[in-house]
């Protein structure tokens, strides 16, 4: 099993987000590139947070920056990705894979096509933010700005179309240990296709390695400790 | 830019802030969590941790404690001895102490009987090191940081203590970086990142620096692979206690510590018996970062409730045109008159209406609450400034 971390990166700063809620400022790009690359983490995820309310305007500045840093990792990508303009902007990056997310929970079939025949299927992942209510899983539709129910089409298009898929615990992002592992249940993708993020801990990455999933993404931590991937697991 | 609507802070804080839907900045809604903690349980957390390390420890000392010989420092080592720790304290003469300065370094190692270190680098490196600082980045204090943020880490490495404890993280006091849930640690990332502001010791050799890198290695962080993992871990007590920085250094006087009046800020001890704090760092900051020390305790007292958002921004205008005596830290700096004017005119040209000619006599001329009035007093004025070198006591 994979172990990396999960960074947001917008307007040409590195934040951390908790509860899906609140945003904290984090550091420099370069910066966090580089500890993370000396903390042998094995990926590094890298998103752009686009909500309902957020404007879209640094996807070129950001991409820039994204296209000067320097990391040995390997780096995924996604975000404010909506339309085929903005796909040819990342062309030439140093990035092994690309995670959408509207384009997956609206159907965006021409968007993720045209993004499997630019870098090829085993780059495309979809990245599933997950909220359990009255115990049905829903996920978070970016453009609208609520959660929505994780509807049949929405599973049978992911499961179709993506390599891997990053399911993210909303309620516990930020916190230590506390990943809801119900949400693996009633999403019900294959494990060893998840990648898991949000709440995650020691305790949580043995479970995740006891049942297969394919890779934890750990938020905000990894930089909280000297080494903390060696250190605590 | 925007400021946050409860602590007048401005979004482009140098160690990065964010602003909510309402307009607070992360640094306010971290404050909120000191209201909700609780601050018993955090304690025994702490107890726990160190109990372990003391257990562990292979060193005579159970850990190391960087300090300055400010009121901060004061209140830390009173937690760590009443944690039943045995600390050895670390410091750095960054040559820029005054008699007050002075004082406090020594009282703070004689009144709690500790075991110190202080390494004096060698000044003529050091100066040399400011003197590129602040040719390319308008800032006098690089040098001092990078010392007092390494120097404690190869102590602790070279004698395998393995804590390092210090006061407050910055970075969670002023701008909430982190939640105090997340138990943020030191680490190498968070040195670059906020002591050093992404400025790496290598950007100040060679480009008109003449520094041989071999002269450099205290500046330098460690490494720390090869000892094992988890040989060196780094607290922070506001992690574990809630804290009230005003408050508790009013408390520190009672230790011997002397807080110092200054003219720049109502807040007589963070920084007392530094001749560059309130100076020339205090001026660069201005030009930097577009405001000025007294910023920072505003933030801080208006969350801790004693002075009000409006009051506040008044106090703030107030503070931030007062006059600075700047001169003391060229001629330290041995720069010649023509060299200080070419400084004036190329360089602090958009700030020239505060910096004063003569050496400035702090007064009461600003109007502030009770409840810092009351915390403030007694203070007193320093004698000299940049001291390079002195025992500060007199027998």
């Amino acid at each position: 099993m994979r172990v990396g971390c999960s960074i947001i990166f917008i307007n040409g700063y590195c934040y951390q987000s908790y509860n899906w809620k609140i945003i904290r400022p984090l550091g420099a790009l370069n910066n966090v590139l580089s500890f993370l690359d000396s903390y042998e983490v094995d990926e590094i995820s890298i998103t752009r947070p686009i909500r309902a309310d957020y404007e879209n305007k640094s996807y070129e500045s950001d991409i820039e920056i994204i296209k000067k840093s320097c990391s040995n990792s390997p780096i995924s990508f996604g975000g404010g990705i909506r339309n085929l303009h903005q796909l040819k902007y990342l062309k030439g990056l140093p990035i092994e894979r690309f995670h959408f997310s509207n384009a997956f929970i609206h159907l965006n079939k021409n968007l993720i096509q045209k993004s499997i025949n630019m870098f090829g299927s085993q780059a495309i992942v979809a990245s599933l933010p997950l909220k359990i209510i009255k115990k049905v899983p829903y996920v978070f539709d970016g453009i609208s700005g609520n959660f929505v129910y994780l509807s049949k089409e929405i599973f049978n298009f992911v499961s179709q179309y993506a390599d891997e898929i990053i399911l993210i615990d909303t309620d516990n992002e930020g916190l230590n240990d506390v990943f809801n592992f119900d949400l693996l249940e009633l999403a019900n993708f294959p494990t060893n296709k998840i990648i898991i993020s949000g709440g995650l801990g020691p305790k949580v990455i043995k479970k995740a390695k006891s049942i297969n999933i394919a890779s934890c993404l750990i938020e905000n931590k990894v930089l909280h400790k000297e080494n903390f991937i060696k250190r605590e697991l | 830019m925007t400021t946050c609507s409860k602590c007048n802070y401005p979004s482009n804080h140098p160690l990065g802030i964010t602003l909510n839907a309402s307009n607070i900045c992360s640094g306010c809604f971290t404050h909120d969590e000191k209201y909700e903690i609780d601050w018993n349980v955090r304690k025994e957390i702490l107890l726990e941790m160190v109990q372990n390390y003391k257990k562990n420890s292979k060193s005579f000392y159970d850990c190391v404690i960087p300090v300055t010989g400010d009121a901060e420092d004061y209140h830390t080592i009173k937690i760590i001895l009443d944690l039943g720790l045995n600390p050895l304290v670390v410091s750095v003469n960054d040559y820029f102490l005054n008699d007050i300065g002075w004082h406090n370094l020594h009282n703070l190692i004689t009144y709690f009987d500790l075991d110190s270190l202080l390494y004096n680098p060698d000044i003529k490196t050091y100066k040399e090191l400011v003197t590129t600082s602040l040719r390319k980045y308008n800032h006098g204090m690089w040098p001092s940081l990078a010392l007092r943020s390494a120097f404690p880490v190869h102590v602790a490495k070279q004698r395998k203590i393995p804590l390092i404890i210090y006061g407050q993280n910055q970075s969670i006091e002023q701008v909430g970086k982190f939640s105090h849930y997340d138990e943020v640690q030191s680490s190498h990332w968070s040195r670059i990142e906020h002591d050093l502001f992404g400025i790496n010791v290598k950007e100040m050799c060679g480009s008109g620096g003449h520094v041989d890198p071999k002269d450099i290695s205290y500046y330098v962080y460690p490494k720390l692979e090869k000892l094992g993992k988890g040989f060196l871990t780094g607290l922070y007590l506001n992690n574990y206690f809630l804290w009230d920085p005003l408050a508790q250094n009013y408390k520190t006087l009672k230790y011997g510590f002397k807080s110092q009046f200054q003219n720049s800020t109502f807040d007589p001890y963070e920084r007392a018996g530094n001749s560059m704090y309130y100076g020339f760092h205090d001026l660069s900051k201005q030009i930097r970062c577009g405001y000025r020390k007294i910023n920072d305790h505003v933030a801080r007292e208006i969350r801790h409730k004693r002075i009000t958002t409006k009051d506040g921004l008044s106090i703030i205008n107030q503070f931030s045109q007062k006059p600075v005596y700047i001169k003391d830290f060229f001629n330290w700096l041995d720069i010649t008159d023509s060299g200080y004017k070419w400084f004036l005119q190329h360089r602090l040209s958009e700030i020239s209406h505060l910096i004063s000619d003569t050496p400035v006599i702090p007064k009461d001329s600003i109007l502030l609450p009770d409840k810092i009035k009351k915390l403030i007093k007694p203070r007193q004025k320093a004698k000299s400034s940049f001291e390079i070198f002195s025992k500060g006591i007199s027998l």
